[in-house]
């Protein structure tokens, strides 16, 4: 393994050399341009652009705005060039020279683009093209845009994208986000777009990418646009463009920076404080229980409580054993929970109002403010023709659970332009990473079952946390987290080395061709052990105090070449130009894995699987994907303001079926700048105003498996059909149809409007075959799906003066699909329903009545104020039987235990009083009806989005805040629901409660017979249900960042500190930690236990010399 | 414009040669990480490798899994009351009986042992065709793909056997199947069809294996080219059953088959039972058994691993309580259904149930594991489940409990020699051969302590024993008992012989075949919702009043 890293280190240290190499060999003499570029308020511009695109010469400006552009003597001709001049946040300026002999001077004074109409967009293009002429939506984020850096790209990009959709599936530091853009595009494939980092394909992901090297990131958001990138791009692009040191000057600049800070869980979480356990006359000791089970029918009246004990010194005696086992505690009356079954009578008659003699708050025991350091030193600048940056970073995110270490990373990143020859250009992009990971940590679910009265950091007289930290008999949950947290090692390592070279050749103004190699590779090594000694509890895993260890390793490498050519054609008729892109690609993928596990070490200290004994596992597998692809591109532009983009491109991919090896994609793009019509009578008003068309075709690749038949091998070497293999498998085809406006109003209000419509078909699913085709299932392209999402995005300068600026950027959208055609039958999966008709991320499971029109129709007239079923405070129908008793008098009247026969009841399950009533198929022929699954509580698609930017500056003081939103999106907290199965959350607490309101256990716990063994409750076994899916609408300050610029100390630098803070607050009714949260996917709104989002606060300081 | 046409054009045609170049083939990548169909019969042993693991995978299916009909169909035949709806359990429990809902609301676990046996079945075809190729492609030398006409044989004899079993067991538990065969093209789905004629096919199947089994390329042991006969032990586990050997268990399925294939007592009473008697009498002579061992993939999962809690598997009494000889099963049957309570204790002769005439002496009697010939333990007072009424009893069948003490390992009897012996004298009692009949029975029923039946003469006479006869049976009213026919001296003995103790649904196949189940209960299951879906054809339930529902039983309810 070291080896390895060494090979990766060494292989980016050579790309370093060579490129220094490179930029050193390429000096030229010659033509000298020189001049100042300024503002309109004469300030000068450091980091402008000045080029000549003809001749693919660039150079920066300096601090001072000025610039020098040498031109080599072999080049000058007294040919004519069109010298142009950009800065971001500014409008382009062009000058037509004649290039000759000697110097010349020329100054530029730019006026502010506040929208951006001019910058440059180079994804989803076959050549840079200005935003003002894009006849399709490529979202544009800056480094400028970036200013609180985040762990990684995608989460620098939270909030700032209409369209772009994120969600935490783990918050623990160095985990990506997951990503949807706009609407979904395939049910079983991945949401995610296509990532490209400096024209490498980053199959390998972006979370190791140090956001702090990106000049910039462009989002292309579906196939409208992306259609040229074929088969992997139908759920959009997102381009990093890294940062290259283009607008650099003549010399070197060097920037330090050293951030400091904390990071933290914001939410938290709500157990009960009160028990219904058995207690003494004291309340603080429990009954105990004699026999061999805890619950007992003969609990309510306590009469078995002849020992009593306390729980905190029971916890003691239990761990406190000098071996590594320890002995079970004894049982307790009235327990009761998930691993075990309450008596009904016990459900019906016992009310959560024991306060826990002693009380800790476990979950923050658990949870801790963790470090954060991040350092970095760059460099960038310009040698003659060639332009460099490099830069070294060391980012520690200790994270926020005790005992475990958080997240390490090392990157190193050099990057080359250099031109030479006149006609040829090179460009060097290389990059590493070392991450390490530590993978403890993540285990909520024990924790938030863990009980008040735990002392989760207890140590007993030999030093050791408790193992069995939980001495009621709870089952799994009976495990203290925090102890396999200090005990087990769990460390996932990587590394990362993505590289890429481009060689443009341009042997006259109007032929380009370029050849472009990307290479990606990332090695990644899980360890896990357990040493001997490890104490376990007769719930532990392993099972054996020996030890257990496991090794697992994975490398993943990718290869992308392109090659096109590139004519262009100016004056093709009068007045309009045109382009011509062909282009050829061809991308590799391999991946290769191994694991291997066992047990009992044969002694301690001892981390390799050759050290133990048994319970051998070992697994490997490789993969290996290619593609090519042929893509025509023509551009026409005609009098500078109607646009016509037309693509075409074939895709052969080894992951298609064999009979179905290629597939095309096309697209016809259009704009119209009316604004520049010479009739436009609104030119003060609007002054630009581009109308824009565009519809495309790109696709989902299948998984790399998909069209092979295969057979299990099980064990003994059994074979065994598993999937029927389709040679038929095609490709997802996205067709978006994308419309919209661009506008700037009265030259300072940015406005873009989008309304995007994607059909989706050939919709893959894994479906089962006929069984006697003797394969149990088959991935086949069965339907369609369908998705419209509208984006709005305001630009509002609110103040442009010298030392005071004050813009704000508004965001907004909303989005809707559905599954449109669906050629299988109807199914659900995980949340959701899958049927024709039926909209995407609507979350589906078992329904509490709420409303008597819900009961079956025979009873809904015995419904209402005063009569036999009503509606209780929580909103719940209830039955309450005749004779005038209410919901309320449950307790007063005696009622909690009666029971309505089946016979009697609706839906033929026998009603226990006052208990929530589940909905059931009345159509069923059923004596008792079984349970529907209805939709329970919204979608996981919000209803719409929004945010808010605001950035400006003071004089040396600038602030940037980032304000999002997402209202009506459906989170299911199945945290919460499976803590309401051990009656550990504190909705079950009575505490406080009237007479009238308080409920017996059984009203949170199981649902009745037939389903399972309760009288009606909301833990309602597993799966989502109307109590468990609750509202994840959220307003959060994401971002937040506070700087002043100190300028120069001691004559050195220029000096700037900074506060910032990711995720400081989120406003929500959601009940769980954060509802900003997912399980692997955007659309699985699933708060399962996850890693909640972490809160940081730090404090910069920084300087360039 | 026109130079940049030329341009253009001859870039273009740079770019067509390029493409010319391209490889069609460089884009197929194989899978290295899983076989495929021509990978796995591309070699003898790989083809055997499938062939010999038919037996296993349908094991798997009708006893190695919790989820399937076995564990349904013992409650619905009363071979257990569960109070736990895991399975389904306690829904197949209830009386009165309700339908086997097969739609997406309803119980998805029927669909195990119908995929398993079909894919089984498609498994041993797919192998068959595979070897005839192989044979066919090294005609050359050496002359038979698997080493000997023996081995060949062998094989094919197996595939045979297993695709037999995979066809009766479908017969046996739902209304149609689709027939895969030797003969059915590889990648054919065959439509569904009758379970008469999905039972023909089994037969044939069988027939098939047995010839094959027996020809004369299979008893060409001696020859240079290797194995025979016996199978190897990994086929069926631990059976290392030699050719005679396997045919009788060829024999034996097809006894059970052909008679089990009986959804109505109509039906039953048509069995061919001259067929039947002559394949029992030449099937097994002693109890088949299968060694348990869960590391090596053989489970019986339900009936070893859980059956072992009131919770899970209580005994019925409505059908365990024929042994009683004290009167309390009279009293419990002249209660009605609704206020029936199984809380009484069963004294019998019958030495597989506890003796004693306490509780406790019951309980001191049947300690664990159980002494040689009890199969029925009086639990502990603790472990009575909270179920009351006709579900409850102070009973648990422990037969198995050494498989369970052993981690699930050990021994278990897959088919019990009396089943045969029960069959043949069924078939002697359809045929009013009462004396050959009675003596099997009366075999039976002497190693459990139970007197002789007596001399029957007709199939209404009552047994010997008057009121304190075993079985005591429930009559057609419903209300009262009296001792039990010749008839029920054999169901009574088939039915303790074969309790939690056969592969698979003896209870329920014998139950609807002698008119014995509850009624309402479905006399069939139906073709599984999931399978209806994957033919995207409309599914249906059955029993509870729905199509192939049972009428009241021959005991009254």
């Amino acid at each position: 393994m070291r080896v390895v890293r060494g090979g990766r280190l060494a292989a980016a240290l050579l790309a370093l050399a060579s490129s220094l190499c490179l930029s050193g060999a390429a000096q030229a003499q010659g033509a000298v341009i020189t001049g100042t570029v300024t503002d309109d308020g004469n300030v000068p511009l450091q980091g402008a652009q000045v080029m000549i695109e003809s001749m693919t010469i660039s150079v920066g400006t300096d601090a001072l705005g000025k610039y020098t552009m040498n031109i080599p003597a072999s080049r000058v001709t007294g040919q004519q060039v069109v010298l142009r001049v950009r800065s971001i946040g500014f409008t382009p300026q062009t000058v037509q020279i004649t290039l000759s002999a000697g110097r010349q001077t020329h100054d530029f004074k730019l006026a502010v683009d506040v929208n951006r109409l001019s910058q440059v967009v180079i994804t989803g293009v076959t050549a840079g093209t200005e935003q003002k002429k894009l006849p399709f939506t490529v979202a544009q984020v800056s480094a400028s845009d970036m200013p609180v850096p985040a762990m990684n790209p995608t989460q620098a990009l939270q909030g700032k994208v209409p369209g772009f959709y994120t969600a935490t599936s783990n918050g623990r530091p160095g985990a990506d986000l997951a990503v949807m853009i706009r609407t979904p595009n395939s049910i079983i494939g991945s949401t995610s777009p296509l990532y490209i980092v400096d024209g490498v394909i980053a199959t390998q992901g972006i979370g190791s990418i140090d956001p702090l090297d990106i000049e910039s990131v462009e989002v292309i958001k579906g196939a409208s646009a992306s259609t040229l990138y074929g088969s992997r791009a139908a759920s959009g692009v997102i381009q990093i463009t890294t940062k290259a040191g283009k607008t650099s000057t003549d010399g070197v600049k060097f920037s330090t920076r050293a951030e400091y800070g904390a990071s933290d869980i914001e939410g938290a979480y709500r157990p009960a404080l009160t028990n219904f356990l058995t207690m003494d006359e004291t309340r603080t000791r429990y009954c105990a229980k004699t026999g061999a089970t805890s619950t007992s029918t003969a609990a309510v009246g306590v009469q078995d409580c002849m020992q009593t004990l306390d729980l905190y010194q029971e916890a003691l005696r239990v761990n406190e054993q000098s071996g590594t086992t320890i002995i079970s505690p004894t049982k307790i009356l009235t327990d009761g929970g998930i691993a075990l079954t309450p008596p009904k009578q016990n459900l019906r008659g016992l009310f959560q109002v024991n306060l826990w003699p002693v009380t800790y708050d476990v979950v923050r025991q658990a949870l801790t403010t963790g470090p954060y350091l991040n350092a970095t030193v760059d460099m960038q600048g310009r040698f003659g023709a060639s332009n460099y940056f490099a830069s070294l970073s060391d980012l520690r995110q200790r994270g926020s659970v005790v005992f475990v270490d958080g997240y390490h990373r090392n990157n190193v990143r050099v990057n080359v332009d250099n031109t030479f020859g006149g006609d040829w250009t090179l460009s060097l992009r290389n990059y590493y990473a070392r991450t390490q990971q530590f993978t403890g940590g993540t285990d909520f679910f024990s924790l938030t079952r863990q009980p008040p009265f735990v002392d989760l950091l207890r140590r007993d007289k030999y030093g050791r946390l408790f193992v069995r930290s939980v001495v009621t008999d709870q089952g799994n949950q009976n495990t203290n987290p925090a102890y396999s947290w200090e005990q087990a090692n769990s460390v996932t390592d990587g590394d990362r080395y993505t590289g890429s070279m481009l060689l443009r050749w341009q042997p006259a103004p109007w032929m380009t061709s370029s050849f472009n190699f990307g290479f990606d590779r990332s090695n990644s090594g899980s360890a896990g052990q357990t040493n001997i000694g490890y104490r376990i509890t007769t719930n532990s895993s392993p099972s054996t105090p020996l030890g257990s260890g496991s090794i697992s390793n994975s490398s993943g490498q990718s290869y992308n070449a392109n090659w096109d050519w590139t004519f262009r054609k100016d004056e093709l008729v009068p007045k309009l130009n045109s382009r011509l892109v062909l282009l050829a690609v061809y991308e590799q993928r391999d991946n290769n894995s191994n694991s291997q596990s066992g047990a009992q070490f044969v002694a301690p200290g001892l981390t390799t699987t050759n050290a133990l004994i048994t319970n051998f596992n070992i697994g490997s597998g490789s993969s290996s994907q290619r593609s090519v692809g042929l893509v025509a591109n023509a551009n026409f532009e005609y009098r500078d303001r109607y646009i016509l983009d037309v693509s075409g491109r074939r895709d052969g991919l080894s992951t298609f079926g064999v009979s179905h090896r290629w597939q095309g994609y096309g697209k016809a793009s259009m704009a119209w700048r009316m604004s520049e019509e010479r009739w436009w009578p609104l030119a003060r008003q609007v002054n630009e105003l581009k109308l824009r068309a565009s519809t495309g075709q790109a696709g989902n690749t299948p998984g790399a498996s998909w069209q092979y038949e295969t057979f299990s091998i099980g064990t003994g070497g059994t074979l065994n059909p598993s999937t029927l293999g389709n040679r038929n498998l095609a490709p997802e085809v996205a067709t978006e149809t994308e419309i919209g406006i661009d506008a700037e109003l009265f030259h300072r209000y940015g406005l873009t409007i989008s309304r995007a419509h994607t059909i989706t078909n050939n919709i893959i699913l894994q479906v089962t075959p006929p069984a006697a085709a003797g394969f149990s299932s088959q991935y086949k392209n069965v339907g369609t799906l369908d998705g419209t999402t509208v984006e709005v995005s305001l630009s509002v300068p609110i103040i442009e003066k010298r030392d005071l600026s004050w813009s704000m950027r508004l965001n907004y959208d909303a989005s809707r699909s559905m599954v449109s055609k669906l050629n299988v039958p109807d199914f659900f999966s995980g949340l959701f329903f899958y049927s024709a008709g039926e909209p995407i991320g609507r979350v589906w499971g078992r329904r509490f009545t709420t409303r008597c029109d819900e009961l079956p129709y025979a009873y809904r007239d015995r419904c209402g104020d005063g009569k036999e079923w009503q509606r209780n405070d929580d909103g719940l129908i209830v039955w309450v039987g005749p004779g005038g008793r209410t919901w309320k008098d449950g307790i007063t009247t005696n009622a909690w235990q009666a029971v309505l026969p089946a016979s009697q009841a609706p839906y033929g399950v026998e009603e226990s009083w006052g208990m929530p009533i589940i909905m059931r198929d009345t159509t069923s022929t059923a004596t008792a009806k079984p349970v529907l699954k209805l939709p329970v509580g919204g979608k996981s698609i919000p209803d719409f989005r929004w945010s808010i930017a605001q950035q400006g500056t003071w004089k040396r003081l600038s602030f940037y805040a980032l304000v999002d939103a997402i209202r009506g999106r459906a989170v299911y907290n199945q945290e919460k629901q499976w803590s309401l199965g051990d009656f550990a959350y504190h909705d079950v607490s009575q505490l406080g409660k009237s007479v009238e309101t308080a409920k017996p256990i059984g009203y949170y716990w199981r649902v009745g017979a037939p389903d399972a063994s309760g009288v009606g409750g909301w833990y309602d076994v597993i799966g989502p249900n109307n109590i468990s899916v609750e509202d994840g609408s959220f307003v959060k300050i994401r971002e937040v960042s506070l700087s002043y610029r100190v300028g120069r100390v001691w004559g050195v630098g220029n000096w700037m500190a900074t506060i910032q803070g990711r995720n400081l607050k989120t406003f929500t009714r959601y009940t769980g930690f954060d509802p900003d949260i997912s399980s692997g996917s955007v659309l699985n709104a699933n708060d399962a236990y996850n890693f909640p989002p972490l809160r940081t606060m730090t404090f910069t300081i920084s300087t360039t010399w | 414009m026109r130079n940049f046409i030329n341009r253009l054009a001859a870039a273009l045609t740079v770019a067509s040669m390029l493409t010319a170049c391209w490889n069609r083939g460089a884009l197929d990548v194989p899978n290295v990480n899983n076989p495929d169909i021509e990978r796995t019969y591309s070699t003898p042993s790989g083809v055997e490798a499938v062939i010999s693991t038919t037996y296993q995978q349908l094991w798997a299916a009708t006893l190695g899994c919790t989820g399937c009909i076995n564990t349904e169909a013992h409650a619905l035949s009363l071979e257990l009351y569960s109070e736990l709806n895991n399975f389904s359990m306690n829904v197949r429990s209830l009386l009165p009986r309700g339908p086997i809902i097969n739609d997406r609301t309803g119980n998805a676990g029927v669909n195990g042992v119908f995929s398993a046996a079909e894919r089984a079945a498609r498994s041993a075809a797919n192998g068959m065709q595979a070897l005839a190729r192989l044979k066919v492609a090294s005609t050359l030398s050496p002359p038979n793909a698997l080493g000997s006409l023996a081995q060949d044989a062998r094989a094919r004899s197996f595939g045979f056997f297993t695709t037999g079993i995979a066809l009766g067991s479908l017969a046996i538990s739902y209304d149609s199947a689709a027939i895969v065969t030797p003969y059915t093209p590889s990648d054919s789905i065959p439509r569904l069809s009758g379970y008469q004629a999905v039972m023909t096919a089994a037969l044939a199947m069988f027939d098939s294996a047995y010839a094959t089994a027996s020809s004369p390329d299979a008893t060409n042991v001696g020859n240079a080219q290797g194995s025979g006969f016996p199978l190897p032990n990994t086929w069926i586990y631990q059976n290392a059953l030699s050719q005679a050997d396997f045919l009788k268990l060829i024999k034996t399925y097809k006894a059970r088959f052909r008679a089990a294939v009986a959804h109505t007592p109509a039906e039953r009473a048509a069995v061919n039972w001259t067929e039947v008697i002559a394949d029992a009498k030449a099937g097994i002579t002693s109890d088949f058994n299968i060694l348990i061992s869960t590391s090596q993939g053989w489970n019986a999962s339900y009936d070893v691993s859980q059956m072992y809690s009131q919770g899970w598997s209580g005994m019925s009494m409505l059908i365990y309580g024929m042994a009683d000889t004290s009167g309390a099963y009279a009293a419990f049957i002249g209660t009605p259904m609704a206020t029936r309570d199984g809380g009484f204790l069963i004294r019998t002769p019958d030495k597989r149930f506890p003796q004693g005439a306490t509780r406790a002496a019951q309980q001191a009697d049947t300690p664990l594991p159980l002494p040689a010939g009890r199969y029925i333990q009086n639990q502990a007072a603790g472990d009575d489940s909270p179920a009351q009424g006709y579900g409850f009893s102070f009973y648990q069948n422990r037969r198995w409990y050494p498989i369970r003490a052993g981690n699930n390992n050990g021994p278990y009897t897959a088919i019990n020699k009396i089943e045969m012996d029960m069959l043949i004298a069924e078939g002697y009692i359809r045929n009013a051969q009462f004396a050959q009949a009675a003596a099997l029975i009366d075999a039976s029923r002497a190693r459990n302590g139970l007197p002789s039946i007596g001399n029957i003469t007709s199939a209404t006479q009552p047994i010997a024993g008057g009121s304190a006869c075993v079985p005591l049976v429930p009559q057609p009213d419903g209300s009262t008992v009296a001792c039990g026919t010749i008839m029920e001296a054999m169901k009574w003995e088939k039915r303790m012989e074969t309790a939690f103790s056969c592969q698979f649904l003896c209870w329920y196949t014998d139950s609807r075949g002698w008119g014995d189940l509850p009624a309402g209960t479905a006399t069939m299951f139906p073709v599984p919702y999931q399978e209806m879906d994957a033919r995207l054809q409309p599914f249906y339930s059955f029993g509870g009043g729905n199509a192939y529902t049972a009428p009241k039983g021959t005991y009254g309810y």
